[in-house]
């Protein structure tokens, strides 16, 4: 450039025609204003530098937060570096949370935000076919069975993004609640059941294997509202399901079982999780399966947590469930209440099997159930002496189910089978376990991803 | 790197303006270079060499070109320029659709080679060769310096996104530029209002666009009537916001350090005519193939039939360089169209009114064929769009999403018309005979800039909420 090239001016610069007043006043304005910007800009770059401060997780959207990413050459020659450096920056940068915060109070303002909407939805469920009828192929078609690839062991990220999707789309929101609404995929239903079929199979004679299928919290909306928003009936579904076990598995109606106690509050409005008390009615059902006797409720100690605010609210920011949050309410073991976990690094820590979660982060307090999803948990009952045990594999409905049986059960094992590799059958028989319990939500339970895990696991 | 990203806006952007501000005017420009190429490569460096290597070609055969006395040498050089430009274009962005169509017609090429699109090569190779052609055309002076000439296609503000900006255009102010404080305000300001728009407004409404139209998903071909209409409205408005922020923000930054880019946009919205729509959407694009390949055919001043021809190329190659799908070619094709029907039937009749109606329809649709690369979708989308989704006329999921954003939509549909600079300039002047007005255009003028950036940081930030529910951690 040449020297030529003035200065950037003052408006005090000599030589120049004076200035009229209004053109000074709109010209202190204008810099004022580039002065400013250049101030927010300069903050923004400073409170950037201050690593110390940028979160590695964030409570409010239950998630790890992006790590610094790891240097290659290839990374960076191809951009891939510098993509995850700038993703990076943004995910973690130090003031994120009022920011974000703010962000959703500018979003609230997009529009009318009515006390009834619907999120999703668009989408095709498979048909449901009659119970026991593994294909909906046509008659005429040639009887070869489509065979599926082998396929790999899904990746935990693949797999959440897979039950994300699933629990996400078609949401019903009203006055304050959101309902998951459930779509049918046959193909993942088949590698579901087959999976615990398999399992039955490889432990035939040695251990009794259950499903137990949590419902949507959608089970608690009335026929008409249910036939309104679509999807696929739950109740045909779970009978679909348990009609594609192999004699050997223990089934349980949970459909009824919940429907029986729409009014009461079995699950939370603001979460996707079921209650203790919702998973208690279907505890109940399984221990009649099973020949047990089912525990009182009022034979135990209550903990409530009042202000939960689950991940209904954390996708979707309702005000009208911040003005109403749920409560969790936790009964402790009469057994013990203590806990051995091993963590995903192998760790073995000691827990509670109800812990006090007062005063933890309001999207939390679900954590209180069998301290949240680890790979593998045991509770040892001292009170029972008779050798009983159960095997609970599980998703994180799992948690508030798991607390029930322990007064049931000299040993309760628990593998989250999204975190775990374990190999189910010689698990069952390393321990000597003589009951198999699957426990899982049934939108999960009819993802891909999920069936693919499990069938690994056998 | 991206503008619309809080790593450009708190770092990148800091750094550079910190520097340039700080060093000596010898050697901002270098600082420029320096920082242009370091923007670029954020992208991958490995593309860097292209750049580099583009711009040594042009200001090489630019260089002989300006140098030599022979037409026919100056001839040579031209086409020698054009073919390796227009080569490596099409290599890089049509080799693979090129490969997959004459697969899907004749079953050759066995396997389709995985090519990765460089970063802005649509905009800086048509950059390179607007300057040969005008160096040839003795328009511009050759550029003796290669470093330069490298600042002028790798300059930051708008080598990966346009504007097309000409060489003429800056052609001086590489060497002699001034700022005043106006331009540094007004650069600040158009460099605030392009974030805006681009991290509130586009990405808002591609939110809802996105959501009502998932392309490439079972769920595009279910979706209700309703929603197909609400889901092309968003997307018209989500990518006049996109490429016109960007365009601002490249001329609001240019501003600021003296260069003075040519506008991109002139509200083409408020158009009249599919013509009058060209004459306001992505102005250098279409300059560019009015100067360079309209005129240079014949343009107007030939027979009919040959016009039409013109035409006809001009709106094909217009299709092909927006992308490398077939959907493209028909959508500058279906402009020609238009253009057709407009210079033999329609002829300027349609009262204004209606003309406003007619254009916007017609760019509407327009929009419809850009968005779908997949003719099934496409073909579904039309169909559903005329009452016959399968999933029916109206859903409770459309309805929510209409509610939920019915404010942005009306203040995005401001958004897009002149109504803002239209209260700014009544503000002007108004202050020049009340000191009230003086006052309140004084402070609007402070607060604006200020005001756009505090709601583009937050909605850049608030962008990375991605709520993981179902697992914890």
């Amino acid at each position: 450039m040449s020297e030529r090239e003035p200065r950037r001016t003052t408006g005090r610069s000599q030589g120049r025609p004076q200035r009229s007043p209004r053109t000074r006043s709109l010209a202190r304005w204008r810099q004022a204003s580039v002065d400013t910007v250049n101030a927010i800009l300069a903050v923004g770059f400073v409170v950037g530098l201050a690593f110390f401060a940028r979160p590695s997780t964030s409570g409010v959207e239950m998630r790890e937060l992006t790590k610094f990413p790891s240097f290659s050459l290839e990374g960076f020659l191809d951009g891939s570096f510098t993509s995850d450096l700038s993703l990076w920056y943004a995910d973690t940068y130090p003031l994120r949370e009022p920011l974000v915060a703010a962000d959703q109070w500018l979003e609230a303002r997009y529009g009318i935000d009515t006390g009834t909407k619907m999120i999703g939805g668009n989408v095709v469920a498979d048909e449901l076919p009659p119970e026991g009828e593994q294909d909906v192929q046509e008659p005429t078609e040639p009887a070869e069975p489509e065979e599926r690839e082998e396929v790999e062991v899904p990746t935990e990220d693949a797999m959440a993004a897979d039950i994300q999707n699933q629990i996400m789309n078609g949401l019903y929101v009203h006055d304050g609640a959101a309902y998951s609404i459930y779509y049918f995929s046959q193909e993942a239903v088949q590698g579901y059941t087959g999976a615990i079929n398999a399992c039955a199979q490889a432990l035939a004679g040695e251990a009794k294997v259950y499903s137990v299928l949590a419902p949507n919290n959608s089970a608690v909306l009335d026929d008409e509202t249910l036939a309104k928003l679509g999807g696929t009936d739950q109740e045909q579904a779970i009978a679909y399901f348990n009609s594609l076990y192999e004699p050997a598995v223990g089934t349980v109606d949970s459909w009824t079982a919940i429907r029986d106690h729409m009014d009461e509050y079995v699950y939370f409005r603001t979460d996707h999780h079921w209650t203790q008390l919702g998973a208690y009615y279907v505890y109940e059902a399984l221990c009649e399966e099973m020949g047990i006797e089912p525990i009182d409720l009022a034979d135990q100690e209550t903990m409530r947590f009042d202000g939960f605010l689950g991940t209904y609210y954390s996708q979707i920011r309702d005000a009208a469930m911040a003005a109403n949050p749920d409560y969790v309410e936790a009964r402790v073991p009469n057994g013990t209440n203590d806990m051995t976990c091993w963590d995903k690094n192998g760790t073995e820590v000691q827990a509670n099997v109800i812990t006090d979660v007062t005063g933890w982060n309001q999207a939390s307090l679900y954590n209180t159930f069998i301290a949240g999803d680890e790979p593998l948990e045991h509770i040892h009952n001292p009170e029972k002496v008779d050798g009983s045990s159960v095997l609970v594999i599980k998703d994180s409905y799992g948690c508030a189910f798991t607390p029930l049986l322990v007064d049931n059960f000299e040993d309760v094992w628990v593998i989250d089978f999204r975190y775990s590799n374990e190999n189910i059958p010689e698990f069952v028989r390393e321990h000597g376990i003589q009951n198999v319990v699957f426990v899982n939500n049934i939108s999960l339970a009819g993802t891909l991803t999920v069936a693919d895990k499990l069938t690994s696991m056998m | 790197m991206v503008f619309s990203s809080l790593i450009f806006v708190f770092v990148f952007f800091v750094i550079y303006l910190t520097v340039y501000r700080l060093v000596d005017d010898r050697h901002k420009n270098m600082v420029l270079l320096v920082v242009s190429l370091v923007f670029y490569a954020w992208g991958g460096p490995e593309f860097l060499v292209l750049l580099v290597g583009e711009t040594f070609v042009s200001w090489f055969t630019a260089l002989r070109i300006g140098r030599s006395e022979s037409r026919g040498a100056r001839r040579a050089w031209l086409a020698a320029d054009l073919v390796i430009m227009l080569g490596l274009l099409a290599y890089f962005k049509y080799a693979m659709w090129i490969a997959g169509t004459l697969q899907g017609l004749f079953g050759v090429p066995e396997a389709i080679p995985n090519i990765v699109l460089p970063i802005g090569i649509s905009f800086y190779t048509f950059q390179l060769i607007s300057y040969t052609v005008d160096v040839y055309t003795e328009k511009v002076a050759y550029q003796p310096t290669y470093w330069k000439l490298l600042l002028y296609s790798s300059l930051f503000f708008q080598c990966i996104a346009g504007p097309i900006v000409r060489y003429e255009t800056v052609a001086n102010e590489i060497d002699h530029r001034s700022v005043r404080q106006m331009d540094v305000y007004e650069g600040t300001r158009r460099f605030c209002i392009g974030l805006a728009k681009k991290a509130v407004l586009a990405n808002a409404c591609a939110s809802v666009a996105d959501t009502l139209l998932p392309v490439g998903t079972d769920g595009i071909y279910s979706q209700v009537t309703a929603g197909l209409w609400l889901g092309m409205l968003f997307y018209m408005l989500q990518i006049y916001f996109d490429f016109s922020a960007y365009s601002d923000m490249a001329i609001g930054m240019g501003r600021m350090v003296g260069f003075r880019f040519l506008e991109n946009f002139d509200y083409p919205y408020q158009c009249v005519s599919v013509k009058d729509f060209w004459r306001r959407w992505h102005i250098s694009l279409s300059t560019f193939f009015r100067d360079y390949v309209y005129i240079p055919l014949g343009g107007s001043r030939c027979s009919t039939l040959t016009w039409v021809r013109n035409m006809f190329v001009v709106w094909f190659l217009t299709g092909l360089w927006h992308g490398a799908s077939w959907n493209y070619i028909l959508w500058g094709l279906y402009f020609f169209v238009f253009l057709l029907l407009e210079r033999f039937v329609i002829r300027d009749r349609l009262p204004r009114a209606l003309a406003h109606v007619y254009a916007l329809v017609v760019v509407y649709f327009g929009w419809v064929l850009f968005k779908f690369e997949n003719f099934s979708e496409l073909g579904s989308v039309l169909v559903g769009m005329l009452g016959f989704s399968s999933g029916g006329l109206m859903s409770m999921e459309v309805q929510t999403l209409f509610l939920q954003n019915v404010f942005l939509l009306v203040f995005c549909v401001i958004a897009c018309t002149n109504f803002g600079r239209q209260v700014r300039d009544a503000l002007h002047e108004l202050s020049r005979s009340s000191a009230v007005a003086l006052k309140i255009f004084g402070v609007t003028e402070f607060l604006v800039p200020i005001a756009l950036l505090v709601v583009s940081v937050i909605a850049l930030t608030g962008a990375s909420y991605n709520p993981f529910i179902y697992f914890q951690f």
